[in-house]
């Protein structure tokens, strides 16, 4: 009887956490609307593009709790491919997008099968090294990246060919369109039983293995994903902002969405949009200190990690929570 | 094989075991303070860095010149190493050892963001000392006395290290505290003790090989995150934790750097990657690698 | 249990050189230790016995200081030990031979041995602990600690602290999963430390080995003391001893 009453007070509260994520969705949903009328949308555009590669992060750390120090490196190589087709071969836009989200799943797989079966720490040092190698690469290979001057002016195709959105105004809408997607998706997988189970081996891998879990092939699935999901953050900041460049695929980009993650809340469902914001913010807020934008991010850096380990987000669940 | 290419090669594996210098004694660092605290240390860069400004400021401006800075500077990282740890570290030791990761690298960036609104990103010239000038032709190549220097300091700083831990008293009980630190503690060692100096000597070497770098390659804030990024490669082919590995490592990939810059150069700054992958295949836990 | 009490008190009033009194303890939230008690006197071999989990372990690690949560008092000869560290504990002479018996795999036997620094000049000197021990004089050049076998590597452990000059020892399970003869040789050498007047905290599960060393029982269950008896009594006691033993 007991456990059947805590069972439905469970329920009840999944219920009433998934009725407030709906309602934070539609609010979400509802500023991003509002937001190009208030700020500039440019600025608005690189937040969304923050916000989906830090989700897309977060569904490698916060649901599998493995940490890459590397991801700059599917972010920053989806934003030259989809530039290069975009550039080159005239592809449009949602093409471009798919291109990008390829190189970010193929990178990640490659990559991930090499280190996923090393644990924490190794697995930070192998990706950190390994987008180290990519970011060599990409200064390299001058005929896909444009080397040392990145791509500038990538062209906005039409969409499907047919819908134009090469201005601030259209590309926004664009832009907001398929971080909604991208955000629904990911949050869908989350609660899928793919999910589920990589939320099983978190938690408890010795116990996940012992029910029969190939725990190696769910987490090298959630690195390929969140690579892939990557890629698509990384090739649509290409062509709403018409630019990539090295500083998208070097180390302190990986930093970065790992900071934006932190701050908003490891695991959480909107904190790494947060993060996004928060950290996008900051930078505005340093406009014209740019110096200090290194010393400051470090120092949010210690802050979250002596005091804040459960983010912006996290921290507010928990105080909820606990009533 | 003529004449040219083998002084062409020798010249490159001259380079490379200098490069491999600098790399194993910032991977022992990296192997001993990741033995005893658990921490892979980010900071390991920033204070290689810090080294090398020290040997600039200290040495130029307070006159003790290139050997006092040789001496003094790496005790000064050392000791700013042990504030840091007593400050920070204290919190994160019985949490996840990724948290130490994202601590030191969050510390790495300050350290390298003060740098850098101080002295610009550009680099400072910093002259080899006087005594050290010139060279010997060694027939097959010539060999700058400084480099000599730096290969020589370095081979003795690992070997003399590595003798240390391995065959000495002192030695015996850090290994002994990496494999159980609450047991050595109740002998009446003092491990916390221990971990702050073991912290403070690993930092020291990134300090050791910051001022010797000083002459050698530009200073400039920036010089320690990309050295210290290729370690990490050397330090997973070596063997997290391993000693050994870190020094055979660190001196084996700048020769290998070396011989790619003669015989394929477009690949001479990813070689150390490639080679991280392809041990990563056949040999997962590194060449000398105890550990999962 | 009054009874039982005097007769432990066998008229010499020796010194107590550890009182512990109402001891609790957590690992993390869980509560293990629940108002421990418990007295040895200067000398003495006294047994914390119980079943596994009960909390024998527990009350060892407060004593020497590696368990972190822990509230009440520990009294050692007169000092509070309850808020020292481990290191500082261990230099008044309290040594701790553990259940996994801490054999270092990457030191030498010889390293081993040494380890453990010299707290005063008491020690035993290696020639009397090679006499005890004398398996380990053949041994002592071997690589690492790893490749003795399991009975080597506890006499080991025993022969280590022993060097140092500590006189009060907490020994955990030294029998566990050892041969009899090892046994056997185990408990000669816990007769030869009680006549050079070593005091002894041992906890234990072998009733039969306990019985052949100790001066006193202490009955440990749900982190408390259950009951305790002198060691003239354990043959009756024997029946309630195996009940308190079983699972």
């Amino acid at each position: 009887m007991m456990a059947m009453l805590s069972h439905t007070h469970r329920s009840d509260s999944r219920k009433l956490q998934m009725k407030l994520n709906l309602i934070a969705f539609a609010a979400m949903a509802g500023l991003l609307v509002i937001a190009p009328f208030a700020i500039y949308p440019l600025l608005v555009v690189q937040i969304l593009c923050f916000a989906l590669f830090a989700c897309a992060f977060n569904l490698l750390m916060g649901f599998t709790g493995l940490l890459s120090f590397g991801h700059a490196m599917f972010y920053g190589w989806s934003a030259y491919i989809a530039g290069h087709v975009s550039k080159e071969y005239g592809a449009t836009p949602e093409l471009a997008l798919l291109f990008g989200m390829a190189t970010g799943a193929m990178l990640g797989l490659i990559v991930g099968a090499l280190a996923i079966k090393r644990q924490g720490i190794y697995l930070a040092m192998i990706t950190l090294a390994f987008a180290q190698m990519m970011f060599f690469l990409a200064v390299q290979m001058h005929a896909i990246t444009g080397g040392e001057d990145g791509l500038q002016g990538i062209p906005r195709n039409r969409l499907f060919g047919l819908i134009d959105i090469d201005s601030t105004g259209r590309v926004y809408w664009f832009a907001l369109g398929v971080f909604l997607l991208a955000f629904l998706a990911m949050w869908r997988i989350k609660r899928s039983p793919f999910g589920e189970n990589l939320k099983a081996i978190r938690e408890n891998e010795p116990r996940a293995i012992s029910l029969g879990c190939n725990t190696a092939r769910y987490k090298l699935a959630a690195f390929v994903l969140s690579a892939a999901f990557s890629g698509l953050a990384g090739s649509l900041k290409a062509i709403s902002l018409q630019l990539a460049t090295l500083t998208d695929v070097g180390w302190q980009i990986s930093g970065e969405v790992i900071l934006m993650t932190l701050v908003g809340g490891v695991g959480t469902i909107f904190g790494p949009v947060i993060g996004a914001v928060v950290v996008v913010g900051l930078e505005q807020m340093l406009l014209g200190f740019d110096d200090w934008i290194p010393v400051i991010y470090g120092s949010v850096f210690v802050l979250c990690v002596l005091f804040f380990r459960k983010g912006i987000l996290g921290q507010i669940q928990h105080v909820f929570q606990k009533d | 094989m003529d004449h040219l290419s083998i002084q062409l090669i020798a010249g490159q594996v001259l380079i490379g075991i200098i490069n491999g210098s600098f790399y194993a004694l910032l991977a022992l660092g990296l192997a001993i303070i990741f033995g005893m605290l658990n921490i892979v240390n980010f900071m390991q860069g920033a204070l290689y860095m810090l080294g090398a400004f020290m040997a600039y400021i200290v040495g130029e401006h307070l006159g003790i010149g290139y050997w006092g800075a040789l001496i003094v500077c790496p005790i000064l990282v050392g000791l700013f190493g042990i504030v840091l740890e007593r400050v920070f570290f204290r919190a994160i030791y019985d949490i996840d050892p990724v948290y130490g990761l994202l601590l030191t690298f969050g510390l790495a960036i300050i350290i390298e963001g003060i740098f850098r609104i101080i002295f610009g990103s550009a680099g400072i010239p910093y002259s080899i000392p006087d005594s050290l000038r010139g060279g010997i032709n060694l027939g097959f190549v010539f060999l700058p006395y400084y480099r000599g220097w730096v290969v020589l300091v370095s081979l003795v700083v690992c070997l003399g290290t590595w003798l240390a831990i391995e065959k000495t008293p002192i030695g015996a009980r850090l290994r002994a505290a990496t494999e159980n630190p609450g047991a050595v503690r109740t002998f009446g060692i003092n491990v916390p003790l221990m971990v702050t100096c073991t912290y403070g000597f690993g930092v020291a070497l990134a300090g050791l090989a910051g001022v010797m770098a000083a002459p050698i390659y530009s200073v400039s804030p920036q010089m320690g995150t990309s050295i210290l990024i290729v370690t990490f490669a050397v330090v997973v082919i070596g063997g997290l934790g391993s000693i050994v590995g870190a020094i055979v490592a660190g001196y084996g990939l700048g020769i290998i750097e070396g011989l790619t810059k003669v015989f394929f150069p477009e690949a001479s700054s990813t070689v150390v990657f490639v080679a991280m992958a392809i041990i990563l295949l056949l040999r997962p836990k590194g060449l000398f690698g105890r550990m999962a | 249990m009054e009874q039982l009490l005097e007769n432990t008190a066998d008229g010499t009033a020796a010194a107590v050189d550890l009182e512990v009194s109402d001891l609790n303890a957590w690992y993390g939230e869980s509560h293990v230790l629940h108002g421990m008690n418990l007295t040895v006197r200067k000398g003495e071999l006294v047994t914390l016995m119980g079943r596994n989990g009960a909390g024998k372990s527990t009350t060892l690690n407060c004593i020497n200081g590696l368990m972190r949560k822990r509230k009440g008092r520990i009294q050692f000869r007169g000092t509070d030990i309850l808020r020292m560290a481990p290191e500082r504990i261990a230099r008044m002479g309290i040594a701790t031979c553990p259940e996994d018996r801490a054999i270092f795999s990457s030191l030498t036997v010889g390293e081993n041995l040494h380890l453990p620094p010299l707290l005063n000049e008491r020690g035993m000197s290696v020639e009397e602990i090679f006499d005890l021990f004398p398996n380990l004089r053949d041994r002592l050049g071997t690589a690492s600690g790893a490749k003795l076998s399991g009975g080597e590597q506890q006499m080991l452990a025993i022969a280590r602290i022993l060097r140092t000059g500590a006189d009060f020892l907490l020994l955990d399970e030294p029998t566990e999963g050892l041969a009899p003869i090892i046994i056997d040789q185990i408990a000669a050498t816990l007769k030869i430390l009680g006549e050079r007047g070593y005091t002894v905290l041992l906890v234990e599960q072998n009733f039969r080995f306990a019985q052949s060393v100790a001066d006193r029982h202490y009955m440990v269950d749900e982190g408390r003391i259950v009951d305790q008896f002198s060691n003239d009594l354990s043959d009756q006691m024997k029946q309630k001893i195996e009940k308190y033993l079983s699972l």
